[in-house]
């Protein structure tokens, strides 16, 4: 297997590891939020699942069970430091992606949207290939799986420039600081930049062509570097003005795939 | 450009078509509890409404015309660098806006509207809400909530913008 193969997978392994832990322990500091008597309490939310047969609803009513729900998160805490400590092991990354799959069903399909969804796509890929190694199929698998990790992730930038790109309000500048007084943190301040239209069309076009740019990135992998290094910027700023810490890793889980796929098209 | 990259362009231009032409958007209760394994990576792609859940309370609990003022639900944080790393009650409030947007969803989509003090939506919101003033300390012998989908670039109207308004419920019962 090359050098670059193999860097790629662990920096997958342990950057989707960390995001795993820093996810874990947020559930954990959360659990009286699905406790019986918390909003998520499975006595209510468990009414999305009425549609599902009596064998399933009695296997979810099981797994939301306090001390079931509490156990798992911690057995997910030690799986994902097990996977920065030692990589991805069949058992272990199954463990975590059927966890995952169990606990967005207790948070009604999602706990952090983007973040919940793109956690899943690097789960599947490091599924793909620790499914692979397990039939033989090493060096194949986990190109197969970080290609579909980076498909996800090229997407996911090219998406979202692009209905951006497609929207009146944001070519305009007028969406940002609207979007930004809106934001978790209260509104922008009255002497914020993003006031200043010409700032906010500069910072709402200069979002919009980075993320349509990534087709490019794959062009040169010294582009896919500059390209990664320019979004650990983005998500930390996503972070700072919306308080979405959790897509900042989930997305970074992402990048060695990005420049594997990168070097591979090269 | 190699034989092996036209894969790669081809499926950048679908995406592109895709996004002049748009798409369909289809339903199931599997789907929404399962929608991480369809993500549409568009994030705050348009200004429009938003969803807001106000709360009073009443110092009777029959009479809705002895209510204090309307107050948000969900406050803003405050910000810190450590939030990076551990951030559950921020990534909390977040979830809780998500389910008042799907209350708001459920509320235009569904038809049973007779039926929706017994929607999971709204008994959460309803218990949020409980929760939330309980927490303050406001205790009153009963509360109402309303959702408001006010324009995001203006204040909230209470003349125009209450898409739902409860009844008068009890602080102290569910």
């Amino acid at each position: 297997m090359s050098d670059g193969l193999t860097l790629s997978i662990r920096g997958c392994e342990i950057i989707c590891g960390i995001s795993l832990v820093i996810q874990t322990l947020e559930f954990i500091r959360l659990t009286s939020v699905t406790g019986p008597k918390g909003v998520w309490a499975f006595a209510i939310q468990g009414g999305d699942l009425s549609h599902a047969s009596p064998y399933m609803q009695a296997f979810f009513h099981f797994m939301a069970r306090e001390k079931i729900y509490q156990t798992h998160l911690i057995l997910r805490l030690f799986s994902a430091v097990t996977l920065i400590a030692f990589g991805a092991s069949l058992p272990i990354i199954l463990f975590l992606f059927l966890g995952t799959l169990l606990l967005l069903t207790r948070w009604r399909g999602a706990f952090n949207g983007g973040s919940d969804f793109m956690t899943i796509v690097v789960l599947t890929g490091l599924l793909i290939g620790a499914l692979g190694s397990a039939i033989g199929q090493h060096e194949i698998a986990w190109q197969a799986g970080l290609i579909y990790i980076a498909i996800h992730s090229a997407s996911s930038y090219f998406l979202s420039g692009g209905v951006k790109l497609f929207n009146a309000d944001w070519r305009s500048g007028k969406a940002l600081p609207l979007f930004l007084d809106d934001g978790i943190y209260g509104p922008l301040t009255r002497d914020s930049a993003f006031h200043n239209r010409a700032i906010a069309v500069l910072c709402s076009w200069a979002f919009i062509l980075w993320e349509v740019a990534i087709p490019i990135a794959f062009l040169n992998p010294a582009f896919m570097l500059l390209y990664c290094g320019t979004g650990i910027v983005f998500h930390f700023l996503v972070f700072w003005f919306f308080g979405l810490n959790r897509f900042f890793f989930a997305w970074l889980a992402t990048y060695p795939a990005l420049l594997f796929a990168a070097i591979h098209l090269a | 450009m190699s034989l092996s990259s036209v894969p790669f362009w081809l499926y950048f231009g679908f995406l592109l078509i895709a996004l002049l032409v748009g798409s369909r958007s289809i339903s199931h209760p599997w789907l929404f509890l399962l929608r991480s394994f369809f993500p549409n990576w568009q994030f705050y792609h348009a200004l429009g409404h938003t969803p807001r859940i106000y709360w009073r309370t009443a110092s009777s609990k029959t009479d809705e015309s002895q209510t204090s003022d309307w107050h948000p639900l969900l406050q803003p944080h405050r910000r810190r660098l450590l939030h990076l790393v551990h951030n559950p009650f921020v990534n909390l409030t977040h979830a809780q806006q998500t389910l008042i947007d799907q209350l708001a969803t459920d509320l235009a989509d569904r038809d049973d509207t007779d039926q929706m003090p017994t929607w999971v939506s709204y008994r959460m919101v309803e218990r949020l809400v409980r929760e939330k003033i309980i927490a303050q300390g406001d205790i009153g012998p009963s509360f109402q909530f309303c959702l408001c989908l006010p324009d995001i670039s203006t204040p909230v109207d209470f003349t125009k913008d209450v898409a739902l308004q409860s009844p008068l419920l009890r602080l102290d019962h569910e």
